[in-house]
Parts: C-alpha cells; structure tokens; sequence
C-alpha cells in the first residue's frame, strides 16, 4: 500500500519533468516566437514529411539568421504523428495546451488536418498552412484557418478537362484511394465530366492500406480504358503502376500532385516513366527568367542549411508554408497577436514570395492558391507540358 | 474493506497537475486503457481463453457511441450503456464459435473478427467510411464542464464500479465456476459446469468492458477512424495484461500506464518504444510471471485462489 | 477474367502458402506459434536491400545472404530465447513470440529507419501471355518467378521430409518428442533444425514480397496474418493442409474482390474461413485430439 503511494507520487513527478511548461500564454516570448507543426516523420508518408519539414526548417533559420522577425527568432516545435490522425489530435491537444503555441504552421496530412482543424478553430490559434488539398480546409472559410495548396475537388476537375480536352480520351478509369483524398478528387472528376455529359468509364476504390493490385488490375484490363487517373499517395500510386507495367499494360496514367516529387520516382524507378502528374509548386523553365531567380534564391537558402542537396517538392511546399506565416508575422507588427495574425493573412492579395506565388486570401475566401499546370515524366524528370491553368 | 483503500492515492493524483490539462488527459487515456485491459483479462485470465481481436469491441463501442451522440444527439450517459449493450451482444455471437474451436484456432478465429471489423467500418457510409468520425463533443453534466479533470474522475468512478463489480463475481459461484472452467475444461464439466454459459459469459463481459471503454476514448480523443482499432491495439492489450499482470485491477492499470504512458514520456529521446516494450514483455514472462505488480508485493486482490 | 483471377489468386496464396508452411513446420516440432514469423522475415528483406542497394552486391549472392541470415535468425530465436522456456504455457509462448515481434520491429526502425525502400524486380519483361479460345490470360515475369520458387521449395521440402532419415526423425519428434528420444533421435538437432528451414522459408517469402509492398518494418503484416490463417484452415499440423489452405484463401480473396466487394475482400474471406472452422474445428485437414483431464 505504502510501496504504491510512493510509486505514484514518483510517477506524478516523472511526468511533471517530462511535461514542465511555461504558462506564459500565446507563445510570444520577448526573445520568440513559439509555433508548432505535425509533419509524419516516420511511417509510410515519412518521405513527405521529412521533406516538408526539411524545407520549412530552412526557411526558419534563413529567418533567424538575420535577427528574426520584429527581433523575435521563430521556434519550430515539430510532432511526428506518423500521418496518423489519432496521434495527431493527441500531439495538437500537447501544442496548444502543453507548449502554448502561437500558430500551428504547416501541418501535413489530410486526415490529421480535418481532424485538428475544427478544435484550432475552436481555440483561436492560427492554422496556416495545410499539407493537404481537402476542400471542407476552405469551405467554408473559417476564421483561424489558411489553407494555401489546391484542393483536390478543383484538381479533379482539372484533370478531368485535361483529359478530354486536351488529350481527346473519353474511356477515363479512376482508382481512388477509398478516403478524403481519393473520394474528393473522384468527386471533381465526375462534376467536370458530367459537364462534358460524360462519366468515368469505370472506378475502382482501394483500402488505403492495400499493397496487391492484381485483382483490381485484372478488372481493368479486361475493361479497357483509354487512360487511367490514380487519386492516391505515394507508395500506393507506385505499387499500382509498378503492378501495372507487369501486367504489360500500356495505358496512359495521371495522378495527383501529392505526388509530384523526386522520391517518386526514385521508388517508382523505371516503372512510373510517362506518367503524367499535375503540379502546383513551380519549377523553373525558360520561359519564366524572373521565377528562375527567385529559385535560385530558394536553393541557396535551402543549401545553407542542406548544403549540396537538391530540395524535393515537399520541402518546396514546407518552404512556402514558412514563407506564407512568416510574413503575416511581419505584417502583425512589433506585437503580434493571434488576431493580429488572422488579419494579416486576410490582407494577403496576390502575394509573391520567393517560392509562394499568387497567393490570395480574404475572410470570405480562404483558397490561397487555385492555379495548377501539368507535367511528365521523361528520362526520370519532371518535363511541364501545359502552362498554369485555372478553371476560371 | 481494505481493498478499496487502494483507490485513494488515484483520487489524489491528479490534483498536483490541475494546470497541465495534457498531462490530465494522458491520465484519463490510461484509465480507458485499463478498463479495456480488464475486459481482456476477464476472458484470458479468468476463462482461459485467448483473444487477439478485442481491438474490434473497443472498435463496436467507440463507433456506437460517436454515432448516437454525433449523428442524433443521444446523451452521452445513455449512448455510453447503448455501446457497452452492443459490444455485448456482438461479444457473444462472436463467443459462439469460441464453443467449437480452441487455443491456437480460437485466437485466429478472433484475429479474423478483428480484422475484419476494421474492414467494415472502412466500408461503410455512417462510419464515416476511411475518414472517420470527427468532432465527436466531450460529455459534460450539468454545472461540470468537459475539462480532463472532469474527465479523469468519470473514469476512475467507472473502473471503481467495475472492481467492485468483479470482487463480488470472483467470490461468488459463477466465478468459482469460471476459474474451474479455466483450469480444465472436462474436469469443470464433470461437476455439472455449464461451460457454454460461462464461456459465452466470459465473452460478452469481454466484450462489454471493451466496448464500454471504447467509448469513453471516442470521447476523449474526439476523433475516431478504422486504422486506431488495427491489430496492433488488440496486442496491446493482451500485453498490457501480461506486463502489469494477470488476474488485477491495480496489475492492468500498471500495464496500461506502461503502454500508453511510456510512449509520450519518451517522445522527444530518439529510442524506438517497440524495443523497451518488447523486451519488457519478454523479461516480464521470464523472470516476473505476475507482472511488474510483483515488484511491489500486492497481493491478487480479488482473485481467490481455487486450490 | 475468372481463369485471370484464379490465377492471380494461386500466386498470392502460394506466398501465404509458404508462409503457412514455415509457421507449421516450426510448430509441428517445437510446438511454438511464432507470432514474430513475418518480422523475422522482414529483417532478412532488410539484410538484402542492405547488401544490394547499399553495399552494391550482385542480386543473387545479396539473396542468399539474406535466406542464410533468415535461417540463422531461425535458429537463434529457438536456441537462444524459446528453448529455455520451453515448458511454460502455450499463451505465455504466444505473447514471448509477441515481444520478439516489438523487439524486431524496434531493431529494425532504430537501424534502417521507416522510410519505404525498394527492392527491385528480379524480372521485369514483358508478362506471359497465353490466348486460348475466346480469353487471354497474362502472368507477370515476377509471379511466374514466384510461383516457380514456391513449387520448387514445397517439392524439396516434401522429399526431404519423406524420404531422407533426417525428415523422417524430424516428423518422429513431432510426433512423439519422448519416444523419438528413446529411439536415439537427437531431438534437440531436429528442433533447430525445424527453426532453421522456417527461419529461411520465411526470409524466401519476405524476398519474394517485397518488390511489391517494399521495405519497412511492417512489410510482412499482412502476410503473417493470411499465413497464420492458412495454417488454421489447413489444420496447423498438415503441410499440405497450409499449402492448400493458402492457395485457396488467395483463390476466395481474388473471386470475392472480382464479384463481390474490393473494399471487403479480405472480411468476407475471412467469414468463409471461420465458418469452415465452425464446421470443422480442426481445419481442413487437421486431426482432432483426443484430450484427457
């Protein structure tokens, strides 16, 4: 009885050390500011978050290495929650509670950010930045929350006019992952069709944790379908294709930008040569001089802190993410409160960074960025074959 | 009486930490946990039967009482009973081939059950399919708000009332008749046992607890999606029995604070958890067969020895 | 399509097939349910891609590497951590085998880390087209490659079994520990022995397995999970009982995935499954134990 009063006392106290605090709210320190990020640093997704994280990191230190922002230097607080959204709740709840963060910066994953978004809203700490194209992010538009990547919904949509337009197919498969992800893009894909008073020839949903298609491709050789849009993550569009190819078909695949990075096709090797992808981060090409500085600038800042590595296209996006907040922080002045920040964002109009591009937010409107274009891959490279698009 | 003393360093506990409501709510996850761990031990400690699949009961509860209270608005005491109801009812069908198959067979039969379950509610619409369920409201009473503390005392009320619960069964003819049953099945039949009611008993407690819990963590986290209630959550669980040990409230409390407390403390080190919980298990099996309770000399509470 | 699927079906099931054989094969003489099977099989992938990717050594000497690894992994696990504790009970040796599970996983996250690695094809053709009247059938180089391997294995480990004194001591033990003992078996050779074949068969399926789900600590779940449940269909004591309990719950899973749902393919498999047990406690072809007080 004795022996287990003490071993709760020392449990209680262990803990304490573990989870001692400051209480001092907000996360505005004299000397910093204190934000917080859930990136999947380890899992199947880890090769994204590790990305992103790398990008937003070494924008931050760029940042800090000239005095910070208004004297204050920023404090990246980074969870792994595995893109799992039930370590996500508990690893936002410990931000916001436990570290008192200022803002919640670049959270990856959709099913963590649909499951967080509502409680920072909840709280009123800003939630710039989602590593994730889910639609319900900006509508409707909440006050706390900055959704910046494109939404599936309207990427489906694209796709969809890409290929009927632009590539005359009209016996378009879609595979979708069965969750928001896939469901969403499924989703654009058939409202765009259905403007051309078309249907997918055929859908096939797969369980996310799937990794053998046979069955699934089988069904889709014996239909036969002018091409194919795979509306899922990384490792599952890979096995798809990979699976495929082994199959011997030949059949002209486009997937999503999630996908749109190196490690694609570093996983995906020879298989993934051809396969059309959609982007939004902008890569350098010719016919831009002015962006091609910027990018220049953008390496540079991303070598001082990885020297001698070239960034993914995640690492781009954890870039922007620390770009787009980074910003609203200076524009929020000497004092800068959370509101402070929510009101910076809002006067956001077009905004160019080094990176961000063409960002817009008003309090009506929380899509941060709504254009896209198109590319290939080619001798395992990223090739563009179409200009920005919108659908406006 | 005396047994009951035991909970008043629980009552206590948490005071110190009213102003870390984080720390609180790792607290009341333990609790959730433990009350899960004792549905397990119910059926592997006192019926001898093995299940690895007692993740899709925590799944049943989770799901029934996000949806009574997300969907229509049920309230959260009644959606709470409504779930422990339906993880019993579905606990005893699924109890019923446990009549026909044994040891090995019977765990994958329930590692079937659990998988497939996960499947399920993958598929289906008012599951929220792969998406969850989100934004699940934390209850709160009358003039008490949802805060963790709050929290934290609904749970240690509702362990308290299952260990009384489970003293009173361990003493009385039916747990006698359980443990016999335990220790062998043919012998408990010759002195007239009824085994199928007590195996289907032993099931649908199981069960009851599990989803009981479950719905309590559906609550507490807020959110609720098929890959929480994988295989791995029925491991833990007939882990978290063996390493704080077998046949004890106190013994599972200890396991549960092992396996979910463990993990958030050493969070910011670069050690894998998976090596320090599995060696821990191997160790314990080895050299502490009652479990870390051993090390602090309490006696099985309310385990009565059938000698 | 349904000889498509059938097809695509053998060759998943001949993976759970294997698998099912190494659990059993282990089982049969140690008695040890080896719920860290897959895991053990995932640290010999590893050893591959850590030969092949990194080291850069040719792809069949990195192979056999990796299977001598799979096999001495197999005997450690027995020698050095079960055969000690041989004699406490079965559940106890479930959850031992559990914790070895967490401690590999451990091992090889704190080694190799989590990012997805990939290993190669070893063939990467065009697949095998055969025509017939009114259909067409193709089969990818690599599951004929798999395929074949399974064949070849099972057929080897049949004769072995059956016709050399070895095997033929091998299934004495499994038998009847005791007698075989008074018959001058060295049963203790014959249990590392059954290790070291399962350990192997094991780093084979997880070789064969991985170009598709790639390397990561948790590559062989599934696997481990339709092995286990092919064994029980089977009867967990008969090797044909695993071989053909795998190659038909990978038969049910293709037809249910075709006809009735993708999504539920594996939960209605998995009902078909435990109603065959409840109709057949002791699997297919199992065989029901007598049991005294």
């Amino acid at each position: 009885m004795k022996k287990f009063f003490v071993f709760s006392v020392i449990l209680g106290l262990l803990l304490t050390f573990a989870f001692a605090a400051d209480s001092s709210s907000f996360g505005v320190y004299p000397d910093k500011v204190v934000i917080g990020t859930f990136q999947a640093l380890s899992g199947p997704y880890a090769i994204i978050g590790q990305g992103m994280l790398k990008g937003m990191k070494a924008y931050f230190n760029w940042i800090n290495d000239q005095g910070g922002i208004n004297g204050r230097k920023i404090d990246l607080l980074v969870y792994d929650d595995q893109l799992n959204p039930a370590l996500t709740v508990t690893d936002v709840k410990r931000m916001v509670e436990q570290d008192h963060v200022f803002a919640v910066v670049g959270g990856l994953g959709t099913p963590g950010c649909l499951a967080v978004m509502g409680y920072l809203n909840d709280n009123g700490v800003p939630f710039v930045y989602q590593g994730s194209g889910a639609p319900q992010l900006s509508n409707p538009p909440k006050e706390y929350v900055f959704p910046v990547q494109p939404n599936y919904d309207l990427e489906g949509h694209l796709i969809a006019r890409f290929l009927v337009q632009n590539q005359h197919k009209s016996k378009i498969a879609v595979m979708y992952m069965n969750n928001d992800i896939g469901q969403q893009e499924l989703d654009g894909i058939q409202k765009q069709l259905a403007d051309f008073n078309m249907k997918p020839y055929m859908t096939i949903a797969y369980n996310p944790t799937s990794a053998d298609f046979s069955s699934d491709i089988i069904k889709l050789m014996s239909a036969n379908p002018d091409s194919l849009v795979i509306a899922g993550l990384i490792t599952d569009t890979i096995r798809i294709v990979t699976q495929i190819k082994q199959y011997g078909m030949n059949i002209p695949i486009v997937t999503i930008y999630p996908n749109a990075d190196p490690a694609f096709i570093q996983l995906g090797g020879k298989a993934v040569e051809g396969v059309i992808l959609t982007g939004w981060v902008p890569i350098p090409t010719k016919d831009n001089p002015d962006f091609t500085t910027k990018f220049d600038q953008y390496l540079k800042i991303y070598q001082k802190s990885y020297p001698n590595e070239i960034p993914s296209s995640y690492a781009a996006a954890g870039f922007i993410a620390a770009e787009v907040f980074s910003h609203a922080l200076e524009l929020a002045g000497p004092n800068p409160t959370r509101d402070g920040i929510v009101n910076a964002l809002d006067t956001f109009d077009n905004w160019n960074g080094i990176l961000a591009q063409g960002i817009t937010f008003t309090p009506t409107d929380r899509e941060g960025k709504t254009s896209m274009y198109f590319m290939k891959i080619e001798n395992g490279t990223f090739v563009p074959i179409s200009g920005w698009i919108t659908l406006k | 009486m005396k047994k009951y003393l035991y909970f008043i360093p629980f009552v206590l506990v948490p005071l110190p930490f009213a102003g870390y409501p984080f720390l609180l709510s790792i607290f009341v996850l333990i609790g959730i946990y433990t009350i899960a761990a004792i549905g397990m031990d119910v059926l592997t400690t006192w019926a001898g039967q093995i299940s690895i699949g007692n993740a899709a009961f925590f799944a049943v509860g989770a799901y029934t009482s996000a949806i009574l209270v997300v969907n229509f608005h049920v309230p959260f005491l009644i959606a709470f009973l409504i779930s422990g109801l339906f993880a019993l009812i579905i606990g005893i069908v699924v109890g019923l081939p446990a009549l026909r198959v044994s040891g090995f067979y019977l765990a994958v039969v329930t590692m079937a059950f659990g998988i497939a379950v996960q499947q399920i509610i993958g598929v289906f619409q008012i599951t929220g399919g792969y998406n969850g369920i989100r934004n699940i409201p934390v209850p709160s009473f009358w003039i008490f708000k949802a805060s963790p503390l709050y929290q934290y005392y609904i749970v240690l009320t509702i362990i308290f009332l299952i260990f009384i619960v489970l003293s009173r069964i361990s003493f009385s003819k039916s747990g006698l008749a359980l443990f016999a049953m335990r220790d062998s099945e043919i012998a408990a039949r010759s002195f007239g046992i009824n085994l199928l009611k007590y195996k289907l008993a032993a099931f649908g407690s199981s069960a009851a607890l599990t989803g009981l819990a479950g719905s309590l963590y559906a609550s507490a986290i807020g959110f609720i999606s098929p890959s929480q209630f994988d295989l791995t959550l029925s491991l833990d669980l007939l882990a978290m029995v063996i390493v704080g040990g077998a046949g004890s409230v106190m013994g599972v409390m200890i396991g549960a604070a092992f396996f979910v407390g463990l993990p958030f403390l050493l969070s910011g080190y670069n050690i894998s958890i998976t090596i320090i919980q599995g060696a821990v298990l191997i160790l314990i099996l080895l050299f502490l067969p009652k479990g870390l309770l051993q090390i602090f000399k309490i006696k099985d509470l309310f385990k009565k020895k059938v000698t | 399509m349904v000889f498509q699927q059938i097809i695509a079906g053998i060759i998943t099931g001949s993976l759970y097939a294997i698998v099912a054989l190494g659990l059993v094969i282990a089982y049969k003489v140690t008695g040890v349910m080896n719920f860290a099977y897959g895991y053990m099989g995932m640290i010999s992938a590893y050893i591959f891609f850590t030969c092949f990717s990194m080291v850069g050594m040719n792809y069949i000497l990195s192979f056999f590497i990796a299977i001598a690894f799979g096999s001495f992994v197999g005997y450690a696990v027995e020698r050095g951590l079960l055969r000690p504790v041989r004699n406490i009970s079965p559940a106890s040796m479930v959850i031992i085998t559990l914790g070895l599970l967490l401690v590999l996983e451990g091992v090889a996250l704190q080694i190799w880390g989590n990012n997805y690695q990939q290993i190669p094809n070893l063939l990467n053709g065009l697949p095998l087209i055969l025509r017939f009247n009114g259909g067409i059938i193709v089969i990818p180089q690599q599951n004929l490659l798999i395929l074949g391997v399974v064949t070849a294995v099972i057929i080897a480990l049949i004769l072995y079994l059956n016709l050399t004194f070895q095997g033929k001591a091998m299934r004495a033990v499994a038998q009847n520990e005791e007698i075989a003992k008074l018959m001058g078996i060295n049963s203790s050779l014959m249990m590392s022995i059954s290790w070291i074949i399962s350990g192997s068969i094991g780093a084979l399926a997880a070789l064969l397995v991985a170009p598709q789900t790639f390397v990561y600590p948790d590559m062989m779940l599934n696997l481990q999970i339709m092995g286990f449940t092919a064994a029980v269909l089977g009867g967990f004591e008969s090797i044909p009982g695993s071989i053909i309990g795998g190659i038909s719950i990978g038969i049910i899973e293709n037809l249910v995935g075709t006809y009735i749902s993708t999504n539920l393919k594996t939960t209605f498999s998995l009902a078909i499954i435990v109603a065959i047990l409840i109709v057949k406690p002791e699997g297919l072809l199992g065989s029901a134990k007598a049991r005294r007080v």
